[in-house]
């Protein structure tokens, strides 16, 4: 008889313990919705899993992320090709860290809604440390523009755009606007605006953009820290 | 929840090793392992974090003597100490058998001891255990530095059940084998209790 369950009740990590600690052969099926594997177990230890996209340990690790499925495991003894050299607790664990460092990552993620705007104190004393992509990131950050819009326009990978936003944001760099609404000129406009001008062009007209934001929103920590900013590049030419 | 493998006769037992980011978890396993016979324990496996901080899981059986017929065998762990990592250490922690609470001394690292112990307590009882029922040893570590708390400070935050406790310099070996002995003696003692009383 088989040994069914979903993953509400005992999740996948746990369900991996148990096998391996009884040291269990068999066939391991694991299935949510339309996605399913298949996972091999000889003697408490994974020897090979197979999705229908991939195959190797990114599949354990992939459905150790899992909150919801069910699974079914039916004992078999006969041999099982090894596929995976990985001991079963090493991909256990190092599917849990992935985990966690997913969950880290995504609850610093931005709304994909979300308006942003520079900070621009924090933008001309980090501009030249920030990646390439970060960069070019940033010169579409206009307190008009989404993030989704910002990833679409950016022309990077969309992955490597997505993380780019999120350093800006972690660095503090940019912060999200919250008075700001999708500029309606940004929505009609789609993929035809031209490209946004930020606080990293020192040639002022996004300065007053930005102070123009800034008096709309009033905050004169911010408007101090603005004006700072323009003064920066000013004396940078002056020397 | 030491598992039983009757058809190698083996009780298998796990310690984990717990305690706040860089406290010296991996330093304890890292010297128990250099000093050991060879033949005695397994391999060290070690999963790096980013940041290069901790290794963070290792795994070493140690052979000790048999009871009952059985052999009995310790796998050691240690769980990833920066916060982020709290499923991980949840995950580590199922089945402990015995945990060695690692503190760092220094002053400044009190809060995150105290933190870390009470993510201890927290992630075992999201099991049902508790440490009324889970041995536990206390090291104060990093006793060599200038900076540190009172070893009575530190128990008073961090120990007031008085489990036993040992300072240490794990970095120099110091007190890392009392440590280890004295949990491997207590998990051994619960584990007879238990039989005794019909529970395992």
């Amino acid at each position: 008889m088989a040994l069914t369950g979903t993953f509400e009740d005992i999740s996948f990590g746990e369900l991996l313990q148990v096998l391996n600690v009884g040291h269990k052969s068999g066939r391991l099926m694991v299935w949510r919705g339309a996605e399913k594997a298949d996972i091999f177990v000889k003697d408490g230890e994974v020897f090979r899993a197979i999705s229908r996209r991939e195959r190797g340990p990114e599949v354990v690790y992939r459905i150790l992320g899992w909150k919801s499925g069910e699974f079914s495991f039916e004992r078999a003894d006969g041999p099982v090709l090894r596929e995976i050299s990985e001991s079963t607790e090493h991909l256990i664990l190092e599917g849990m860290k992935r985990y966690d460092e997913w969950e880290h990552f995504e609850a610093q993620m931005p709304d994909m809604q979300v308006v942003l705007r520079q900070r621009a104190f924090a933008v001309n004393e980090h501009f030249e440390a920030l990646s390439l992509q970060a960069q070019t990131v940033l010169r579409l950050v206009d307190a008009r523009r989404n993030v989704a819009t910002i990833i679409r326009e950016s022309g990077i990978d969309p992955a490597e755009a997505f993380k780019a936003v999120t350093e800006l944001l972690v660095e503090g760099i940019v912060e999200e606007w919250t008075e700001g609404t999708l500029d309606s000129e940004v929505l009609a406009a789609k993929d035809r605006l031209p490209e946004a001008k930020g606080a990293i062009d020192f040639q002022a007209s996004s300065y007053f953009a930005s102070k123009e934001q800034l008096t709309r929103t009033g905050n004169p920590a911010d408007a101090a820290a603005a004006r700072g900013a323009r003064r920066s590049p000013l004396r940078g030419r002056a020397g | 929840m030491a598992s039983i493998n009757y058809a190698l006769k083996e009780i298998v037992c796990k310690i984990v090793y717990y305690g706040p980011g860089m406290c010296g978890k991996t330093t304890n396993l890292q010297f128990i392992h250099q000093h050991t016979q060879p033949d005695k324990r397994g391999n060290m496996v070690s999963l790096a974090t980013p940041g290069e901080r901790t290794l963070f899981f290792d795994f070493l059986p140690l052979e000790a003597a048999q009871v009952h017929g059985f052999r009995t065998k310790f796998q050691l762990y240690t769980v990833p100490g920066q916060v982020m990592y709290n499923s991980t250490r949840k995950l580590v922690l199922r089945g402990v058998d015995g945990v060695i609470f690692v503190c760092d001394s220094q002053w400044e690292k009190m809060r995150e001891n105290l933190e870390s112990f009470r993510n201890l307590i927290e992630n075992l009882a999201s099991y049902g255990y508790s440490l009324e029922t889970t041995p536990c040893v206390v090291q104060y570590n990093k006793r060599d530095l200038p900076n540190i708390a009172p070893v009575e400070y530190v128990q008073y935050l961090i120990n007031p059940r008085q489990t036993p406790s040992f300072e240490g310099i794990a970095i120099h070996g110091e007190g890392v084998f009392e440590s280890l002995s004295e949990i491997c003696s207590l998990v051994l003692a619960n584990l007879t209790h238990k039989q005794k009383a019909g529970v395992a």
